[in-house]
């Protein structure tokens, strides 16, 4: 009954949300709502522990690393402080009721228009988060909103809802909240979907959590290697890989579908680890993108010559890009290797049907890897090389000491994380323990990987990495010769260039996404005739 | 087997082999061109080309960064310890542990990319354009290379490289055919467009070639031992086997390198590469399965 309850209270509030207009008297929607209200109260539905709930805090492993994550983008000034304040409750809420709210104010606070009415399009996402996270709530708890009274499994019908209730809020959030919604999407998924649903889900929830990631990290990866602006490219950028943790996510529902329980604490823990990083080097990347900008305007092209003009803020951004672009021995390589290796393993716990919407997860992967990659070769390019391009360029300055010391911390953090990998692994392994009943195995304080296989071991390839280096620059020794800028063996009259534009219009005409997109979707129509198939 | 020289002496023996073949694939790849352009320079020539660079020192233009000069000498030592890392003539050699498919194909793009991010710096437009075309066009190698990855772990439950060699060796022949395939698109995604060299001049450009051809033998390599894992010496094997290894090594390598100096750049090559990797994951997973 509970959930044609639900069914039926969606139904009434979307269309009232998508009427409420000018044509539509706002006394409809009221009246609509008040009906809906009456019947419930009428039926007993209604209790009243729910009108009654206290609002409850607490702050657990899933949490306490999320909030950290919190903390470094809200310190570096990625986030804004009356947000950080609104997520921070949403993160330690352990109430439904507590979560709806803290969430809704954060959309109310981040909508760009006033929330006046029923028709703006903060109250109807508002009224939509609501509706969703109120039906996964009442389908995992009943009528009471702790956390602590659910962790029990739906079935059948009720599964569906919750899964597509909790997809919604999270695509809900990630449009919302521009800068950090992928991160609360990933903490409504893994708290509803991995926590609250109890130890054994139905493994198709990761498909849909896999199919939510892609969507979000596809084209946010596109716009950061097209954007004109650096704030924009470098939010792009964030967005990309909070959708990649949500792939690590829907490896680890696939994997606890299949009651594989050490891969989906892997999968958890390579979902945290890349978060925690991001953190670090995306605060770092988001600080010095915001100095940058405030000396030479945000446009891209206006920029260039940073790492001649101030070496300290040029190097601190040069070590948030290498993050970005994946380098081995940096905190965003060790992330997507263990991400990675969740969905090769989630690949040998299923049919075929599961390994071919795995092989389509992968590709987006390596897809949005290579156009992260270009993103950050791109904005080292404009940003840091080159000749400076407008005149505050030229004039560039470094920063404050003291935010010349923030930066050097945050570089600091950064190279710890890249070359200590399994320090970040520790912190998250009380997230793993709680999602995936138990620790990742196999990791130690510097390599990390499965148990039973040679894993990534960052300090080895730093001591071969440094040797090689050293060797060829021994080898390559010798008196430097300055010459002017020569092109085709002449000597070149003015010196920089405008890339951005072209850059951006070349990147739009390969097809590359819409076939990488095409083989997901192909995945996806494959596994569904395979599944039928063996049925 | 085993202790800490003859680690150290394996170790050596490899790097030999990897600079070998990479000088000897700037030969090869010389007289490719010049056969595809029906002119020019032979082997002689190509030497030449290289030593003349040398001679030159190093020439950076007025106004650039560190990063311009330091770029070639990256991408070169990068590249030198990918080659480094693949599995050439015999298993559980000391470089095995850390012989991973995903860094290693992470080195190699980031040995590309480091130079493609300098040209930036060498303050022409034109090369910028040339380096961002170039990575544009590898794209999609990436998610290519990630397939064969995937194949790799399914295959062998992880990416490391000897491991996964020893699983389709030792495997039934799902497991052989799969690495073929997954060997066949590493050898086909090499076959794009070269990482362009002309910002740098002198000892620099010498270093940017040199990183190159580093790059072919690592690709190649990976190609040789996850294709045609026969002749590799079993981890353990004495000198004896060691010697038929690298026999063997040297004919696949040269054998490869032959055939992608004759074929040259191709416009399909990646979506070929696509094709082989998907199927290389569609036969793992029937391994799998069975």
């Amino acid at each position: 009954m509970a959930p044609l309850i639900v069914l039926l209270v969606v139904a009434v509030a979307v269309l009232g949300a998508g009427l409420a207009g000018p044509r539509v008297p706002r006394v409809i929607v009221v009246g609509l709502a008040g009906v809906g209200l009456l019947a419930s109260l009428a039926a007993g539905v209604l209790p009243a522990d729910l009108v009654q709930a206290g609002l409850s805090f607490k702050v657990d492993g899933l949490s306490a690393v999320l909030l950290t994550v919190l903390f470094l983008l809200g310190l570096t000034g990625v986030v804004r402080p009356v947000l950080l304040g609104l997520l921070a409750l949403v993160l330690m809420a352990a109430d439904g009721v507590g979560l709806v709210l803290a969430l809704a104010l954060a959309f109310v606070a981040m909508g760009r228009q006033p929330a006046s009415s029923f028709a703006s399009p903060v109250s109807r996402r508002v009224l939509a988060l609501a509706v969703c996270l109120a039906a996964a709530f009442l389908l995992l708890g009943g009528w009471n909103p702790a956390f602590a009274g659910m962790h029990a499994a739906p079935a059948g019908l009720a599964g569906v809802l919750v899964a597509l209730a909790v997809l919604l809020a999270a695509a809900l959030t990630v449009v919302s909240l521009p800068a950090v919604g992928g991160l609360i999407a990933a903490y409504l998924v893994a708290r509803l979907l991995l926590d609250l649903s109890g130890p054994v889900t139905p493994g198709w929830w990761g498909a849909a959590v896999l199919l939510l990631g892609a969507a979000m990290a596809v084209p946010a990866a596109r716009r950061a290697a097209q954007a004109g602006e650096l704030a924009a490219a470098v939010m792009s950028a964030g967005v990309a890989v909070q959708g990649t943790g949500l792939l690590a996510l829907g490896a680890a529902l696939l994997a606890r579908g299949a009651d594989l329980l050490p891969l989906a604490a892997m999968a958890v823990a390579a979902c945290l680890l890349l978060l925690l990083g991001w953190g670090v080097w995306g605060g770092l990347l988001g600080l010095s993108a915001a100095l940058v900008e405030a000396r030479t305007g945000s446009r891209l092209a206006g920029m260039g010559g940073l790492l001649r003009r101030g070496p300290a803020l040029g190097l601190a951004m040069l070590a948030g890009l290498l993050s970005l672009g994946m380098v081995p021995l940096f905190p965003g390589f060790a992330a997507l290797w263990l991400v990675l290796q969740a969905l090769f393993g989630a690949g040998r716990a299923g049919g075929l049907g599961v390994l071919a919407v795995l092989a389509g997860a992968v590709s987006v992967l390596g897809l949005v890897a290579g156009l992260l990659a270009l993103a950050a070769v791109r904005l080292g390019g404009l940003v840091l090389l080159g000749a400076p391009r407008s005149l505050p360029a030229a004039e560039a300055m470094e920063p404050a000491r003291g935010v010349r010391a923030g930066l050097a911390a945050l570089v600091v953090l950064t190279v710890l994380l890249g070359v200590a990998p399994g320090l970040g692994l520790h912190l998250v392994q009380p997230a793993a323990i709680l999602l995936a009943g138990g620790p990742m195995q196999g990791t130690g304080w510097y390599a990390i990987g499965a148990p039973d296989m040679p894993g990534y071991a960052a300090p080895v390839l730093l001591v071969l990495v440094a040797g090689a280096v050293a060797l060829a620059a021994w080898l390559s020794r010798g008196g430097t010769t300055m010459v002017s800028p020569w092109q085709d063996g002449f000597v070149q009259d003015g010196v920089g260039c405008d890339n951005a534009v072209a850059f951006r219009v070349r990147l739009a005409r390969p097809g590359v996404e819409a076939g990488t997109a095409a083989l997901f979707v192909l995945g996806l129509l494959l596994a569904g005739l395979l599944g039928w198939a063996a049925r | 087997m085993g202790g800490p020289v003859t680690a150290g002496l394996t170790l050596l023996l490899q790097a030999a082999l990897m600079t070998g073949m990479a000088l000897l694939l700037a030969v090869l790849s010389g007289n490719g061109r010049a056969r595809r352009a029906a002119l020019g320079p032979a082997m002689a020539q190509v030497r030449h080309d290289l030593v003349r660079l040398w001679r030159k020192g190093r020439v950076v233009p007025a106004g650039a960064s560190f990063l311009f000069a330091a770029a070639p000498v990256v991408a070169v030592a990068l590249a030198a310890v990918a080659a480094l890392l693949v599995p050439s003539f015999a298993s559980g050699l000391a470089a095995s542990p850390a012989a991973d498919l995903l860094l290693v194909a992470m080195l190699l793009a980031v040995s590309r990319a480091v130079l493609a991010l300098a040209a930036w710096d060498a303050g022409s437009a034109r090369l910028v354009h040339a380096g961002a075309e170039g990575l544009l066009a590898r794209l999609g190698a990436v998610p290519v290379l990630l397939l064969v990855a995937m194949s790799l772990a399914l295959l062998s439950g992880g990416t490391n490289l000897d491991a996964g060699l020893a699983a389709i060796r030792d495997g039934g022949p799902g497991a052989r055919l799969s690495g073929a395939l997954a060997g066949a698109a590493v050898f086909a995604a090499l076959l794009g467009p070269a990482a362009g060299i002309e910002p740098w001049s002198g000892r620099l450009r010498a270093l940017a070639v040199l990183a190159g051809h580093f790059r072919s033998v690592a690709a190649l390599a990976v190609s040789a031992a996850i294709g045609m894992p026969f002749g590799v010496a079993a981890a353990g094997a004495g000198p004896e086997a060691w010697g038929v290894g690298i026999a063997c090594w040297l004919l696949k390598l040269g054998t490869l390198g032959l055939l992608a100096a004759a074929i040259g750049p191709q416009r399909l090559a990646l979506p070929v590469a696509a094709v082989l990797a998907g199927m290389a994951v569609v036969a793992a997973g029937l391994q799998v399965a069975a």
